[in-house]
This record gives C-alpha cells, structure tokens and sequence, in this order.
C-alpha cells in the first residue's frame, strides 16, 4: 500500500466567526502517485482546502496531515518544502520583477541541498521548456510556460504532496490538456500525490482516480471518477454535470474519434 | 530606452520654455519697478530715465526675445536690487536650499517608506490607523503653521534646537522637519496602498507556500513591486519641496532661493524673481527626467520592453 501524503480529517474552516463556516467537516486522502479531485462551484470551499491543505491557512478545527508532519501555517521552512502548491494565475504567481533563473536561485539559497538534485536546465526540461527561458520574465512567458515554471518550481522542492488549484482554468483549451498531461506525468513518475482543485467535471474526470464534490463546505458526493460521474447520487452532482455545455455532444464526438481512429 | 530620454528632454524643453514665459508675463504685469525701486517721492522724469536705461520702455516683444535670448546664452539678467548678476546671487543661495530640501526628503523618504509598509503590513489594525491618522494630518496641516509651532516648541519653550538662520548643522534640522512633512505624509499614504495592494498579489502567497521568510517577502518581493508608484511622486515631491522651501526658509530666516525670491518680489525685483523661477523650473525639470530614466532601472519591464 502507497504512503498517504494527505491526510484531512473533519477539517472545518470558519472565516468569521458566526458565519457559515467554508469547509464543514471534509475528510479526505491522497496517496502516493494519486490525484485526487475536488469539484465544486465557486464558494463551496473547495479553494479553502487548498489553503489548509497547503499551510498557507489554519484550520478551525480538524486535522491535516501529509505522513507524520501536521501542515499548520507555522511549518518549518523545510517541512513547507514537502507541500507545494500551483496556482490559478499562472502570471500572477510569479513575481514579475524577477527572472525564472533568479526566482530559482532564491529557492536554492532558501532550501540548500534539499534542492541540488537537479540543475536548472534539467528542471525547465523536465517541466517541458526550454533553458532559454531562464532569463526571462514572466511577462515575456505565456500562460503555459508560466504554468510550467510554477510547476517546475513546486517539483524543485521535491514535494510529496502537490496541490493545484484550478491550474488550468486560466489557460485556453489547448494548454489546458498540456499542463493536464504534465501533471498526469509527474504524478507517475515523482513520488508525489496530487489534490486537484477545479469547478470543471469534465477535466477532474479526465485526470482523476477518485473525485469529492463539495458544496457549500461539505462533500455531498465521493467516488471514483467513473462512479460520480456516470452514475451521480446526489442531485447536485447531476445538476453540475448537467450544467456542462454540449456534454453529451462532445462525449458522443469523443467516442466517434476513438472508433474512427481505431485500426 | 535612448528615444525616451529624447522625448522626455523635448518636453522638458517645452515645459521650461512655457515657464520662462509665463515668468516673464507675471513679472512685467504687476506694475511699474522703475517707479516701486525709486519709491513715491520721485519725480516722472526721473523714473521715464530709469525706465529708459532698464529698457523697459521698449516694446514688450522686444523685451521677451532679449530675456529668451538672454537665457539662452547663459545670462539670466542683472538685478535691479543687488546691482549683481541674478546667477551669482542665485548660486549663492542654492547650497542652502539644496542642503534644506535634500535633509528634508530624506527625512521623508526614511520615516515615510517605513511607515506606509509598517500600515500595509499591518492593513486594519490600529497600528494602521495611527499611521493613516499620522499621515492625514501631516497632508493636511500648513507648513506655516508647523514650522512656527515646532520653533515654539523645539527653540523657544525647549531650547533644544536653533530656530532659525544657517548655523551649524543644528540648524537645518527643525526646517527640514517642517518641509518633510507633506512629502512624508504622502509618501507613506502612497506607499500603503501600493505596499498593500502588492501583498495581495498570489505571487507573495506563492512565495509564502515555498517557505521565504515574511520579512523576505516583504522587502524583496512586496517593496520592490510597490516601488513604482511611489518613485512617480518623488518627482511631483521636487516640486512640492521648492515650493514649501519658500515658505519655510521665510518662518525659518533661512538664507535659501526661497527668501531670495520672496525678497525679490517684495522688493520689486523682477529681474531677480524671473531668474529664480527659471531655475526652479530647470531643476524641477531635471529631477524629473533622471526619475523617469531610474524607471527603467526600477523596473525591468520598462527597461526591456522600450531596449
């Protein structure tokens, strides 16, 4: 059996006090090589586990944990190292007055040895870019190299646990698959799980094994991707897969290219 | 990077010339000097003379291109007063303001950065709001004022500084105070609101997911993005800063450009006073051009977008 590198149990998250709290009592895991979906619309909570799950918020009450290390944002700099995180705004997470090479320096300087087992080079090219971007800024980047580079930087740390939130949903359509299969790589071949955060049915199902639809703070529906989907108990997953534009048309297109592709 | 520079240099140019002129019509509009220098008692005949060898007597136009003409040269005129070079008096007077207004923005730039991060870091709390407070009044109270409250305090009731004249290195401290404060005030006000919209940003989350240290991602990462915009008032500050010199080196005695103009206008010296504000305009507008290249340092994307 692959370790669990996350571990949240009964996690609650209340903003305000007297306030409905973000995140009701969620329990859930991710393994080793796993990438575990969370889905929901905007304001159902699902980016506040992010942020718990990445020690970047404290939980009201529950616990998160990756192995034996307890995430709190008061983590050691070199327990932070074992959790990363990808953001939505591929541009945005980068500073835009430092270079990618000069961003990675910082990382090394920070983290030391933890960070020597690759040079930057063999990063940029192991994320899929090429060297020369070294010296660039994030301006000069697109929103799928960005993403790239943020990847590349979580990788750095050799994190067990990467948590992206809605990686893609800032990119177009044809990036989006690109960074999808990336991470779908890394997740193979790095020993790390993966908490994927999207409001896009369509994506989570695509890349993961097991999904949690979330709903004002609470997990109305968990299963594997097949099984939530195809076969959805609660009514607001059916509501949400239904809210997909074209599903049915695209699904049967789909099905249409594989027959024709097929030899 | 070479073009900017040029463009900014035409419109300096441009911006001085307007000045000059504006300088020349204010001064030759507010009466007759032959008869304010020569006082009441004097005879018409008398100040027709003056008014002949001081040329004022010939066409305003002509007047306007031997003062343009002038100035191009180098030569900003004699005064009428001093019966001195207005240059030399000029040159005379300026090591002092610029000690005045030099002490005065760092006194602004030390207390008022720190300041403003200090609000933005601590964004709601009370710190901030003392330090809005602070700043608020500091916008809004007249240099004037402040200047003779801090003489009363600090000179007269304390004892501990000078309150006024050139002496010693003491002396600039209470004037330069004064001065600081306005471009204190908005330094600090700026540099909030910038500081804070900068921590905002996900790139500072980001950076706290990988483990920089708060004060890492507060100097390095949060100053340095918010640095732009409170870079673009120091410009603005230069202006401000002569401006209030004036009235500070007035309640202050301090023997700077400003007292020079306002002896000048008082003493109807409109030789004098036209060369003062040409070259408070020229150094208004070179500040601002060597601020508009320190962008492109500041700010790497300037600098490789426009290379």
């Amino acid at each position: 059996m692959s370790e669990t590198v996350l571990a949240i149990d009964e996690l609650t998250v209340v903003y305000r006090r007297g306030h409905a709290p973000a995140v009701d009592g969620v329990s859930l895991q991710v393994r080793e090589h796993g990438m575990v979906g969370v889905v929901g619309e905007s304001g159902s909570g699902k980016t506040s586990i992010a942020m718990v799950a990445a020690g970047l918020w404290p939980a009201t009450s529950g616990t998160v944990m990756s192995g034996d290390l307890r995430i709190t944002p008061r983590m050691r700099r070199n327990e932070r190292a074992t959790v990363q995180m990808v953001f939505q705004d591929p541009q945005g997470s980068l500073d835009p007055r430092q270079t990618i090479g000069s961003g990675l320096r910082e990382l090394r300087r920070l983290h030391g040895s933890r960070t020597s087992w690759i040079s930057d080079a063999d990063l940029l090219d192991r994320v899929g870019l090429d060297p020369v971007l070294l010296d660039r800024l994030p301006h000069q980047l697109s929103g799928g190299q960005a993403q790239r580079v943020s990847i590349g930087r979580a990788l750095l740390l050799r994190p067990r646990l990467l948590i992206a939130d809605e990686p893609t949903s800032a990119l177009d359509v044809s990036v989006q698959a690109q960074i999808l299969r990336l991470l779908d790589e890394i997740r193979r071949e790095e020993g790390l799980g993966i908490l994927f955060i999207s409001h896009d049915l369509a994506i989570v199902r695509a890349i993961c094994e097991e999904v949690h639809v979330m709903r004002a703070g609470k997990v109305v529906e968990s299963g594997t991707a097949e099984q939530v989907m195809d076969n959805p108990t609660h009514e607001y997953t059916a509501s949400l897969l239904a809210a997909i534009p074209g599903r049915e048309r695209r699904e049967q297109d789909a099905i249409g290219r594989r027959e024709t592709t097929a030899p | 990077m070479i073009k900017t520079i040029v463009i900014r240099l035409l419109l300096g140019i441009a911006t001085l010339f307007l000045a000059v002129t504006v300088a020349f019509i204010v001064a030759h509009g507010s009466g007759n000097p032959a008869a304010e220098l020569l006082g009441a008692s004097a005879t018409p005949e008398r100040v027709a003379q003056l008014q002949h060898e001081l040329g004022l007597d010939r066409p305003l136009y002509v007047q306007y291109f031997d003062f343009i003409g002038g100035l191009l040269r180098g030569d900003l005129g004699t005064s009428l007063r001093y019966n001195q070079p207005n240059l030399e008096l000029i040159m005379q007077r300026i090591p002092a303001t610029f000690e005045l207004t030099a002490v005065a923005l760092a006194i602004a730039v030390v207390v008022g950065i720190p300041l403003g991060t200090l609000a933005a870091v601590k964004e709601s709390t009370w710190i901030d709001r003392v330090t809005s407070a602070v700043a608020l009044f500091g916008q809004s109270v007249p240099v004037f004022w402040l200047g003779m409250m801090l003489i009363l305090i600090f000179a007269v009731q304390l004892g501990w500084l000078p309150a006024g004249q050139r002496n010693g290195p003491l002396s600039v401290v209470l004037p330069a105070v004064a001065l600081s404060t306005l471009p204190m005030a908005q330094i600090a006000r700026l540099t909030r609101s910038s500081m804070a919209e900068t921590l905002g940003e996900q790139f500072i989350v980001a950076g706290r997911a990988r483990g920089l240290s708060r004060a890492s991602i507060i100097l390095r990462h949060g100053l340095r993005n918010s640095s732009i915009p409170v870079l673009t008032i120091f410009g603005l500050q230069i202006g401000a800063l002569l401006s209030g010199a004036v009235t500070v080196e007035y309640v202050f005695a301090w023997p700077g450009l400003g007292t020079l103009a306002t002896q000048a206008i008082e003493g109807r010296d409109f030789t004098l006073a036209q060369a003062v504000v040409v070259v408070g305009v020229f150094v208004f507008v070179i500040v601002n051009l060597i601020i508009d290249v320190l962008y492109a340092v500041i700010d790497p994307r300037i600098r490789r977008t426009r290379a």
